[in-house]
């Protein structure tokens, strides 16, 4: 003879089985990387539309040529949080050559920290000849003519 | 002799029989198992059908993105495929790149969405790589402003209509695999409600008339007018009769962005400005948002 209690906990079972599934998803890594590519694609989109050579202050070329110890490119940053979705923080990094010690060395606009689900995006930017360059800001003027700079903004949910 | 038989009888009448138990537990058992079998794959997003989609959209935005479009009629082709897409024995792939990649030409936006017009979804389907021999994939492929999302899409307008916005609407019944791509267009002035150049060594009032809520209203002062006898540059800006800038010297050169100001406001509202020895332009969108010298948007690719 079967009990009462029997089915009833069966139901139960499969009653809080289901809930628990339909309210969760489980996120496989393949899912994940959809995100991934889709956030590197704004973070590189971008520093496409920021590394233009119109002149205006929120671009990298106007932005990158007064960094020192005083300036600090504001409008670059309102504009690449304008163009990121809101869900994303970033940070902006430059990588470019100490022609005095001639080591690659790195320069953060932004000094946010980065969580484990950081993609990064970069750019190489050319400084054109006779503009010298203001960074690091103890106000050492490189020299350099033509310099490399991969940007990484970083981005994570 | 009484006693063995009915034992004998009932223990005949018993046999081949299921208990009510074993019923029952059988089907709990099975309805759970079939219930398991449809659902868990369900819930694991890699099996779901939009995963596999994500590259068809990728690749759709990436072709409207960083290329030009190819045009071919057997003997001449090229990447003007803005001139070409109605004339017959014409094969196309439209792109809607301009002079870099990400910049997108207004010719080739407004070609692209007449290629819609005249020749159809099919055709459209067709020429993007959209239907496979047992399949035809639904697509909607759309400007939007940088502040819209997939729940209160907000679309890239030049006066009233959508600037791109080709395919079926987006089903919220099936999977859809969307891409968005950010992009600029290559020509301010053909996506700008008011494009004014503001160029004078004298004090000039300039009137501007919007309907709020924009999507870019900006004053780039660029520099002082080339005339250099002239005083000192200034700026004064009232929006709706409420002083907002009043700038002087080198404090009047460069961009004033009036979006947030305009858009808390409702209806029409007056821009009036009186400048003084500067040259620039004044731009009023809602085509996007001004960024980086360009007004900027969102290439929103959906796919199903």
């Amino acid at each position: 003879m079967m009990t009462l209690e029997g089915v009833i906990a069966a139901v139960l079972i499969l009653s809080v089985a289901y809930f628990l599934f339909q309210s969760t998803m489980i996120i496989s890594p393949v899912s994940d990387e959809v995100v991934y590519v889709q956030m590197r694609q704004y973070g590189q989109d971008a520093l496409t539309i920021i590394n233009s050579q119109t002149g205006a202050e929120d671009t990298l070329q106007y932005a990158l040529k007064r960094i020192n110890s005083t300036y600090t490119p504001y409008e670059l940053l309102n504009s690449l949080e304008k163009l990121l979705p809101d869900y994303t923080d970033f940070n902006l990094q430059v990588y470019y050559v100490n022609m005095t010690t001639n080591e690659i060395e790195v320069y953060n606009i932004t000094n946010r920290i980065p969580t484990s689900t950081t993609v990064t995006a970069s750019t190489y930017l050319v400084i054109r000849n006779g503009n010298s360059l203001m960074i690091p800001p103890s106000s050492s003027i490189q020299q350099a003519l033509r310099v490399p700079m991969p940007m990484s903004p970083y981005c994570w949910r | 002799m009484m006693n063995n038989y009915t034992s004998r009888a009932r223990h005949k009448h018993d046999e081949g029989k299921l208990s009510l138990d074993i019923i029952v537990g059988l089907t709990i058992f099975l309805l759970s198992f079939v219930f398991i079998i449809q659902y868990i794959p369900t819930i694991f997003a890699s099996e779901r059908s939009e995963i596999a989609l994500y590259p068809l959209a990728y690749r759709i935005s990436a072709l409207l993105a960083e290329d030009p479009g190819y045009w071919s009629n057997g003997s001449v082709n090229g990447t003007d495929w803005e001139n070409y897409y109605s004339q017959p024995s014409v094969e196309v792939r439209p792109g809607l790149m301009g002079s870099e990649v990400n910049v997108l030409d207004s010719d080739k936006i407004d070609a692209l969405r007449n290629f819609y017009l005249s020749a159809g979804e099919g055709e459209i389907r067709k020429a993007l790589g959209l239907e496979t021999p047992d399949r035809e994939f639904g697509f909607n492929i759309s400007l939007q402003l940088l502040s819209s999302d997939s729940s209160n899409p907000a679309y890239s307008t030049n006066g009233s209509q959508p600037l791109l916005l080709i395919g079926d609407p987006i089903p919220d019944w099936r999977d859809v695999a969307r891409y968005e791509r950010i992009i600029a267009f290559e020509n301010t002035t053909t996506v700008s409600d008011i494009s004014s150049r503001v160029d004078t060594p004298n004090t000039v009032n300039y009137n501007f008339v919007v309907t709020a809520p924009v999507g870019s209203f900006v004053i780039v002062i660029l520099d002082r007018n080339d005339n250099q006898s002239a005083t000192e540059p200034w700026m004064r800006v009232d929006v709706n009769g409420n002083r907002v800038i009043d700038v002087y010297g080198n404090d009047t050169i460069g961009l004033f962005d009036l979006t947030t100001t305009i858009n808390q406001l409702s209806g029409t509202v007056n821009v009036d400005m009186q400048v003084h020895n500067v040259r620039g332009y004044v731009i009023s969108t809602d085509a996007g948002e001004y960024i980086g010298g360009r007004i900027v948007a969102k290439l929103v690719v959906a796919v199903w």
